[in-house]
């Protein structure tokens, strides 16, 4: 096997984006509220960010005044039937109060009726217990994104926009060799970038998509998704 | 195989089992009603339980070592508490269906929908036949629950069906009196339904063990049953204004489901 084959055979397997990746532009603060001391904990360990301050409440007694106090959550993931409290009057004192709080609503069980009150608070997005460790942490990153609170890692993003290349370059049909021909880069360079393992210059980038025929701004919009 | 036509046997021998001293049905059905309450509350504490189980077990499995016995203990672990997931379900599903919401549709359609799925998963050993009158009247009745009943009973069918069994499913119009709605369980007035009557060649059940699966959660007579089918089935057309009912013989046994047939004014509202 030449080199040059070589390097087209390796693949590294696309995973979706991982809160691992991300960065966040400030200090995220994260309240849980769940009666169920287990699911608060569960929930703090999957969440385990350096850029994470998370806050959790277990007794639903204390709910309404860390929500009217002065600190101010930008996601507050909460538990939909809270022993003692009405699920509307806790969605009302977020409007009131947290005004910048996304919710993420967890459910015992998805009711239509539950569901409907979500939706008339704009509520981002519930999940059902049990949930999935991966889906807690997609739904947090997909409301985090929303609000601008997070960016890829360096490391990340070279990897998405190494990933994004590579796809688009099987989809032109083309080998690394061929492509790299084409746009006028050394095939070990564009074999690094597929691979995440080197900054490519936006010069070198706009090269290479121009050579598979694709504009620049898809494969920026593709790190999006 | 589906037939269609007059089935070769009618059922005129069999014993009508007299449900009136068996259970009153509206006792029955608060008694249910208050059990799924109960059981929606065990099956969240249970759900708060599995979420804290599978939670840890999934961040214990992403820092195992792949190849390691703990990474294969954690896998197993996850597929238990899969059961978990399951059995809540079911239990909040008690809860749910007694809840219905109500549209004129055609029963027809639901019976015909039903088979169809059921056929793909027949035993080779068992034949399936719907005969189905034309012009059965429309009936308010929420699909997925009416759906989930006829499974539910032709399920049972099946299973209890012998090498080279064969099932029919008959659907048609009735007048049932103020007599005779007492020898149905479930919360039929005297006037006109559309009846479904599921006809297996299997053994049916005793008269105590019939009483027991309707009226009691969790009694089953089948290994891998939860025994909740028939109280979920009873809930779900008690809140129709239906019912059902059973009769059998050794080498017959057949269950009726009444839903009470939409007015012309229903239907057309």
């Amino acid at each position: 096997m030449t080199e040059r084959e070589h390097l087209d055979e390796v693949e590294q397997p696309i995973r979706a984006l991982q809160l691992d990746d991300m960065k966040c532009t400030t200090k995220v603060r994260i309240l849980i509220v769940d009666d169920d001391a287990a699911t608060c904990q569960v929930i703090m360990a999957a969440l385990e960010h350096e850029d994470f301050q998370i806050r959790s409440i277990v007794d639903p007694a204390n709910l309404e005044q860390v929500l009217k106090s002065n600190e101010s959550f930008h996601v507050v993931i909460l538990d939909y039937i809270l022993p003692g409290l009405v699920p509307e009057h806790v969605l009302a004192w977020l409007q009131a109060h947290q005004p910048e709080a996304s919710v993420i609503v967890i459910t015992g069980y998805p009711s239509v009726e539950g569901a409907l009150n979500c939706l008339r608070a704009r509520t981002f997005d519930y999940l059902t217990k049990p949930f999935q460790i991966a889906h807690l942490r997609q739904t947090v990153l997909r409301c985090l994104q929303s609000k601008g609170l997070v960016r890829l890692t360096e490391e990340a993003l070279c990897v998405a926009l190494g990933n994004a290349l590579r796809e688009r370059r099987k989809n032109a049909e083309l080998t690394l060799a061929q492509l790299a021909d084409k746009a006028g880069v050394s095939l070990g360079y564009l074999s690094q970038i597929e691979h995440g393992r080197n900054a490519a210059s936006i010069e070198k980038l706009y090269r290479i998509t121009a050579a598979l025929g694709v504009p620049l701004s898809d494969l920026f919009e593709s790190l999006e998704h | 195989m589906i037939h269609s036509g007059a089935p070769k046997q009618g059922i005129g021998a069999s014993i009508a089992v007299n449900h009136a001293g068996l259970a009153n049905s509206e006792i029955l059905a608060q008694r249910l009603a208050d059990l799924a309450g109960l059981l929606r509350r065990i099956a969240h504490d249970l759900d708060n339980i599995l979420t804290g189980i599978i939670g840890f077990a999934e961040l214990s499995l992403a820092c195992s070592d792949k190849s390691s016995p703990p990474h294969a203990y954690l896998s197993e672990l996850l597929r238990v508490c899969e059961n978990g997931i399951q059995l809540t379900r079911r239990l909040h599903f008690f809860h749910a269906c007694g809840e219905v919401s109500l549209s004129p549709s055609d029963p027809a359609s639901v019976i015909r929908a039903e088979v169809e799925r059921l056929k793909k998963s027949l035993p080779a050993t068992v034949e399936l036949g719907a005969t189905i009158e034309t012009a059965v009247p429309l009936v308010r009745l929420h699909q997925e629950p009416v759906r989930h009943v006829l499974a539910q009973v032709l399920t049972n069918a099946i299973e209890s069906c012998p090498e080279r069994g064969r099932i029919e499913i008959r659907a048609r119009t009735t007048e049932i009196g103020d007599a005779d709605t007492s020898s149905w369980l479930g919360a039929l007035k005297a006037g006109r339904y559309v009846e479904i009557a599921v006809v297996d060649s299997g053994n049916g059940f005793s008269e105590e063990a019939r009483r027991r699966l309707v009226a009691e959660p969790f009694f089953t007579t089948k290994p891998k049953h939860r025994g909740l089918g028939l109280p979920i089935a009873f809930r779900i057309l008690h809140a129709h204004g239906g019912g059902l009912r059973f009769e059998s013989q050794p080498g017959q046994c057949m269950v009726r489901i009444a839903l009470p047939a939409a007015s012309s004014q229903e239907a057309n509202g």
